[in-house]
C-alpha cells in the first residue's frame, strides 16, 4: 500500500525500513490487537502471572491443576498485545527551512522522517497522528489507523512551511496533556531552545506514560561553522540580525555549541529521551534504521 | 639608526595595507539567513579573550613584515651612534686625524693603538657608506692626502703617530678652505681624535672663523667627532724639563731635571716606585723615583761627565731618560741634549748712558756660575759689524729701526733671536717690527696707594695688572710672584701695536707687550713703554723685575747659540732636518718625518733633542660641554668609539629580514585553523 508519489517518500528505503518493527519501548495502551506490548492481561500465548479467583471471573480460565495442588482457585493470566498510538510532532518553525549549500533544509529532511515513519507505523496497524508546531500548534492531527488518515497525514506534510517562531516547550507541554492515552511520541526539530527548559517537557512527556523520541537535525555548517568573510547573519525566525568576525566568534560559536549538545545529552539521558541527533548531510535513512534497530532491542519490557 | 637607501623609507605607509585590507575586508560583508543564532547570541556575549589578541596579532604581524621589509630594502646601519648621516652620505669624505703621541695609548681588547683602531673602523664605516675616495687632514702635512678607497688609509705609512702635537683648529681652517675650493657637494667631516685639551685649542681663536665660515658655505658639513678619548688604564710619561751641563766638585757633571705624571685609570693614586732609566752617552743608569701621587719631579740630579778615558761627550752629548713601558709608549721616554754653554751675548742699541748702565747691570751678572754674560753697545749704524751668531738678544733704545738695521734684526729675530725695545726720548713716526711709537704720556697717580700719598712720593703710577702665569713676568719657580706691583712708573710712550699685554697701566696703556708675529704664536720682540731711567720708571731702581725678566729673555736667546738644541716636535724649520741623520728615537721613522718625531738628530752644526709638548702629558679631555661650544650651530654629532667593533656602522638588514620571516611564520601559525570538525565529529 505505497502512496501516490511523493518527493519525500522513497520507496526503495521505506521496503529497506519495512524490515525492521516500529517496537515501542514502553507498554501501550490500543484498543485493539496488534504487536505492541499492553499494560493489561490478554489472550496471548504468552503466559504472565497466577491471581486469585474472584466472583465475576470467567471460570473458564481457572486453573485446575493449580487447585488439584493448592486447594485454592487460581485465575491463570496471559499477556495482551495491543496497537501503538504514534504521535508525529514535527517543528515548522523558520529556522527549519535552513539549508547550507549542497544540503537539505531541515523541513524537508524532517518531512521525509516524519512520512517515512508515519508509513512504517501505518503498516503494521498502529495509529498514526501528526501535529505541525511552530509558535502554536500549526495543524494537528490524531492518530489513527486508517489507510486514508496516512494520506491525510502526507498531505499535511507537504503542504507544512516552515515559518514564525519556535515556542516548542510550550507545545509540547500541551501535546503531553491532549494525548488521552500512552502513545509513541516523535519529535523532529531542530530543538533551538535551553537545554534546561526542554528538560521540564521531556519530564511532563514521560509522567504522561508517552515514549518519547526526539530527531535532532542540525546542518553540517551549523556544527562547523567555516565562514571565512565577515557576514551578517539575520535571524530566519525573525530576530535582530547580527554582524559578527567568524574568525574572531567561531572559537566561542563552538564552545557555546558544545555546552549545548553536552547539556542536550545529559537531559535526554535523564529524562529517557530516545535522542538522536541527525546531521542533514547524512541520508535519513540511517538514523531511521538507527531509531529502529535501537528499539527492537528494547521490545517485551511492559 | 641611519639608513643607506633612506628614499625606500617613503615606502613606510605601506605597513597600513595591512590595516586597510581588514577595514576593507570589513566592509565586504555577506548577508546570510541563519538558523542557529541562540549560539551567536551567546558567543557575542561571552569574553572575546585570546581571540582578540590573536586578531591583533595577526595584524600586527602582518605590519611587522612590511615593516621590516621596508626597512630591509632601505639597508639600515646599525647603531644610534651616527645621526641621520646616511641620508647625506657623499662619495668624498674629509678625515681630520689626530696622529699627536697619545692616539698611540693602546686600547684594551684590541692591541692596537687608537690611531690604528681609529684607522680601521672609520675605514670600515666610510666603505659601508659607500665613500668612494677619502681626503685627510692632518697637522704635519700642508696638503691633504687623498686617498681613493677608505681601505688604502689603513695601512698608509703618511698616517702612522708622530710625535706632534695636533692642531684641530688648524685642520679645520685647512678643511674649509678644500670645501670652497673643490665646490664638494653635502660633505661630512670626520674628526678622529682622543679628545685632548692640547689638540682641540678651543680657547683659540681661530674656532670662531672657523665656525663662522662653515656655516656661511652654501653646501651642509656635517661633523661627525669620534670620541677615543676612553680612559685605558694607568699610564706614565716622562718629560725632561732642563738637562745642564756644570762644574761641580767631582768635575764636569750632567745636571738633569724631569718630571713623571701618571694618568690613573680609576680609584685613588698608590704610591708607586719606578726605575728611570738615564741613557747619556751609551751608558745607562736607572734611578728609583717614588710616585706618591700624580706626578713627581725630580730636579738637579747629577751625573759624572768627566772621564779619564773618553773627552768625547764631555763637552757636548745626548741621552735620554725613560719610564717601564705602559700602555702609550710614546710618552715614556725623553731626550735631551748638553754641551758647555755658550756666552750669553748682548748687544744694547742705545745712546742714553743711564738706560745702557742700568741694562748692562741686568745682562752682565750671570743667573749661574758657569754662564758667562757678555754686553756690547753699539749705535745703530754699526750694526752690521756684529757677529750676529753669537748674539743672544738687542735691546733697542733708539728710533725703531729702518733699512739695513731692520733688515738684520728680522733676520736675528727669524732665527730665534730676543729684541727688548725701549721708547727712544722722542719718536718719530716710523714704523717697524709690527709697532709705531705714538708719543709720551705722563701717567697721573690714581694708583698709588694711601700710604705713599702720605710719604709724598708724587706722580708714581703703579702697574694695574701683569701675567704671572708664564713669559717674562711669570711667576718664580717656587711659585712666588715678581714684585711689579711695587714698580713705579712716571710716564709711557703710548704705541700702535698687535701683541700680547704682560703688563698694562691700564686697559689702553701696556707696559709690556710680546709682539705677535703672522703665522707664529709667539715671536722673540717684546716692548717696554717705558725706560729704566729714573725720569720714567723705578725699573732701574726696583731692579729685581728687570733683571729677572731680562734674564729669562737672554735664556730664550740664548737657546739659539750654540750647537745643541731643545725643541719640541713642530718648533723648528722642518728644513733644518732635511740633511738630518737620527742619534736616537724611533728607528722606524721614515726620514722625511724626522721633523714630525721626537728623538735625537745630528744635522751639520746641531745636535737637536726634539720632545713632545708638555701639554701632551696632561690628560686634560675636551669637555662635553666646551664641545659643544666649539661647534656651536654646526650640524655636529659626537661618537665614542670602543676598541672591539671593527666599523663604526654596520648593516644589519639580515636581522630585519629575520624579523620578518618571523612575523611572517607567527602570522602564519596565528592564522592556522583549529581541527574543529574532528573535535566536534567527536561530540557526535
Amino acid at each position: 500500500m505505497l502512496p501516490t508519489a511523493r518527493s519525500f517518500l522513497d520507496p526503495k528505503i521505506l521496503s529497506r525500513l519495512s524490515a525492521v518493527p516500529l517496537m515501542s519501548r514502553h507498554a501501550m495502551q490500543g484498543n485493539i490487537s496488534g504487536r505492541h506490548s499492553s499494560p493489561h492481561r490478554g489472550s496471548s500465548v504468552e503466559f504472565a502471572e497466577y491471581r486469585k479467583y474472584v466472583p465475576g471471573d470467567d471460570l473458564r480460565r481457572l486453573d485446575w491443576r493449580a487447585f488439584g495442588r493448592t486447594d485454592r482457585y487460581y485465575v491463570k493470566e496471559f499477556e495482551a498485545d495491543t496497537n501503538l498510538r504514534c504521535c508525529v510532532v514535527v517543528d515548522t518553525s523558520g529556522s527549519m527551512a535552513y539549508a547550507s549549500k549542497g544540503h537539505t533544509t531541515k523541513i524537508e529532511y524532517a518531512r521525509q522522517i516524519a512520512a517515512s515513519m508515519s508509513y512504517l507505523a501505518a503498516q503494521q496497524g498502529d495509529a498514526v497522528g501528526l501535529a505541525c508546531v511552530a509558535e502554536k500548534i500549526v495543524q494537528n492531527i490524531p492518530p489513527r489507523r486508517s489507510a486514508a488518515h496516512l494520506k491525510v497525514i502526507l498531505d499535511t506534510l507537504e503542504n507544512a512551511k516552515p515559518s514564525g517562531d519556535t515556542q516548542l516547550p510550550a507545545i509540547l507541554d500541551e501535546i503531553a496533556e491532549t494525548i488521552r492515552q500512552r502513545a509513541l511520541v516523535i519529535i523532529i526539530s531542530d530543538f533551538f531552545v535551553d537545554p534546561a527548559i526542554l528538560k521540564g517537557c521531556f519530564e511532563h512527556l514521560r509522567f504522561r506514560k508517552h515514549d518519547v523520541a526526539a530527531f535532532h537535525l542540525l546542518d553540517p555548517l551549523e556544527m562547523e561553522f567555516t565562514f571565512q568573510r565577515p557576514v551578517r547573519f539575520t535571524d530566519m525566525e525573525g530576530g535582530q540580525p547580527l554582524f559578527v568576525e567568524p574568525t574572531e566568534i567561531a572559537d566561542r560559536y563552538h564552545r557555546a555549541l558544545k555546552t549545548y549538545l553536552t547539556d542536550l545529552q545529559r537531559i535526554v539521558l535523564e529524562t529517557a529521551v530516545d535522542y538522536h541527533r541527525v546531521i542533514t548531510s547524512e541520508a535519513y535513512e540511517h538514523p531511521m534504521m538507527r531509531f529502529l534497530v535501537g528499539r527492537t532491542r528494547g521490545r517485551g519490557v511492559r | 639608526m641611519n639608513f643607506i637607501q633612506p628614499w625606500m623609507l617613503l615606502a613606510l605607509p605601506l605597513v597600513a595595507v595591512p590595516i586597510i585590507i581588514h577595514l576593507v575586508n570589513q566592509r565586504r560583508f555577506q548577508t546570510v539567513p541563519w538558523a542557529a543564532m541562540m549560539f551567536l547570541m551567546q558567543a557575542s556575549r561571552m569574553s572575546a579573550g585570546y581571540t582578540k589578541l590573536r586578531q591583533w596579532l595577526i595584524l600586527l604581524m602582518r605590519a611587522l613584515a612590511v615593516a621590516c621589509l621596508i626597512f630591509f630594502t632601505s639597508r639600515p646601519l646599525a647603531s644610534g651612534l651616527i645621526g641621520l648621516l646616511g641620508s647625506r652620505s657623499s662619495e668624498v669624505a674629509i678625515v681630520l686625524l689626530d696622529r699627536s703621541p697619545s692616539m698611540q695609548e693602546t686600547q684594551a681588547g684590541s692591541g692596537a693603538t687608537k690611531l690604528q683602531g681609529a684607522l680601521q673602523q672609520l675605514s670600515g664605516t666610510l666603505k659601508t657608506l659607500g665613500v668612494q675616495r677619502v681626503v685627510v687632514f692632518d697637522t704635519a702635512s700642508e696638503k691633504p692626502i687623498e686617498f681613493e678607497s677608505p681601505a688604502a688609509m689603513v695601512s698608509d705609512p703618511s698616517l702612522v703617530a708622530n710625535g706632534l702635537t695636533s692642531d684641530i683648529p688648524g685642520m679645520l681652517e685647512r678643511a674649509l678652505l678644500y670645501v670652497k675650493n673643490n665646490r664638494t657637494g653635502n660633505v661630512n667631516v670626520w674628526i678622529c681624535s682622543d679628545m685632548r685639551e692640547s689638540d682641540w685649542r678651543s680657547r683659540d681663536g681661530r674656532w670662531a672663523a672657523d665656525r663662522e665660515g662653515f656655516i656661511s658655505l652654501p653646501q651642509e658639513v656635517r661633523f661627525q667627532v669620534l670620541d677615543l678619548g676612553a680612559a685605558s688604564t694607568e699610564n706614565r710619561s716622562i718629560r725632561i724639563l732642563s738637562a745642564k751641563r756644570v762644574k761641580g766638585p767631582q768635575g764636569v757633571e750632567l745636571s738633569l731635571s724631569f718630571r713623571i705624571e701618571r694618568t690613573l685609570g680609576s680609584g685613588a693614586p698608590t704610591a708607586l716606585q719606578i726605575p728611570v732609566e738615564i741613557e747619556v752617552g751609551g751608558a745607562r743608569s736607572v734611578v728609583n723615583v717614588d710616585l706618591q701621587s700624580e706626578s713627581a719631579e725630580v730636579n738637579d740630579y747629577r751625573i759624572a761627565l768627566s772621564s779619564e778615558n773618553d773627552n768625547a761627550g764631555l763637552d757636548k752629548g745626548w741621552g735620554l731618560v725613560r719610564c717601564p713601558g705602559d700602555t702609550n709608549p710614546a710618552d715614556n721616554t725623553s731626550y735631551f741634549v748638553y754641551e758647555k754653554p755658550a756666552a750669553r751675548h748682548t748687544v744694547i742699541v742705545s745712546d742714553n748712558p743711564r738706560v745702557i748702565e742700568a741694562i748692562e747691570l741686568c745682562t752682565n751678572i750671570s743667573p749661574e756660575q758657569a754662564i758667562e754674560c757678555e754686553t756690547e753697545t753699539v749705535a745703530s749704524s754699526q750694526l752690521d759689524s756684529i757677529d750676529w751668531n753669537a748674539v743672544a738678544l738687542v735691546v733697542w733704545h733708539e728710533q725703531l729701526p729702518e733699512g739695513r738695521s731692520l733688515e738684520l734684526l728680522t733676520q736675528f729675530i727669524a732665527q730665534g733671536g730676543q729684541v727688548l725695545l725701549f721708547p727712544p726720548e722722542t719718536p718719530n713716526d716710523t714704523a717697524a717690527l709690527g709697532i709705531q711709537w705714538t708719543g709720551w704720556q705722563t701717567l697721573d697717580s690714581k694708583a698709588k696707594t694711601d700710604a705713599e700719598s702720605a710719604e709724598g712720593d708724587v706722580t708714581l703710577a703703579k702697574v694695574l695688572q701683569w701675567r704671572n702665569d708664564s713669559e717674562l713676568l711669570g711667576n718664580t719657580l717656587n711659585g712666588a710672584p715678581l714684585p711689579v706691583g711695587q714698580l713705579g712708573i712716571k710716564r709711557i710712550c703710548k704705541l700702535q701695536a698687535e701683541g700680547t699685554v704682560l703688563a698694562a697701566m691700564s686697559d689702553e696703556l701696556p707696559l709690556l707687550m710680546r709682539i705677535d708675529a703672522a703665522g707664529s704664536s709667539k715671536n722673540g720682540v717684546y716692548v717696554c713703554t717705558t725706560t729704566p731711567s729714573m725720569r720714567d720708571s723705578t725699573l732701574a731702581s726696583d731692579g729685581i723685575v728687570m733683571y729677572i725678566a731680562i734674564q729669562r729673555v737672554l735664556a730664550a736667546g740664548s737657546e739659539r747659540i750654540g750647537s745643541t738644541r731643545m725643541v719640541t716636535v713642530g718648533q723648528p724649520a722642518s728644513t733644518l732636518f732635511d740633511s738630518a741623520s737620527q742619534a736616537a728615537g724611533d728607528s722606524t721613522v721614515l726620514t722625511n718625518q724626522y721633523a714630525q718625531n721626537t728623538g735625537v738628530y745630528r744635522t751639520n752644526d746641531l745636535l737637536i733633542a726634539q720632545n713632545r709638548l708638555g701639554d701632551e702629558d696632561n690628560g686634560k679631555l675636551v669637555s662635553a660641554e666646551t664641545l659643544s661650544s666649539l661647534f656651536g650651530a654646526l650640524n655636529w654629532s659626537r661618537i665614542e668609539v670602543g676598541a672591539s667593533a671593527r666599523s663604526l656602522v654596520q648593516e644589519i638588514w639580515r636581522w630585519f629580514l629575520i624579523v620578518m620571516l618571523v612575523a611572517m611564520v607567527v602570522e602564519a601559525m596565528l592564522c592556522m585553523p583549529k581541527r574543529r570538525a574532528v573535535a566536534m565529529t567527536k561530540v557526535n
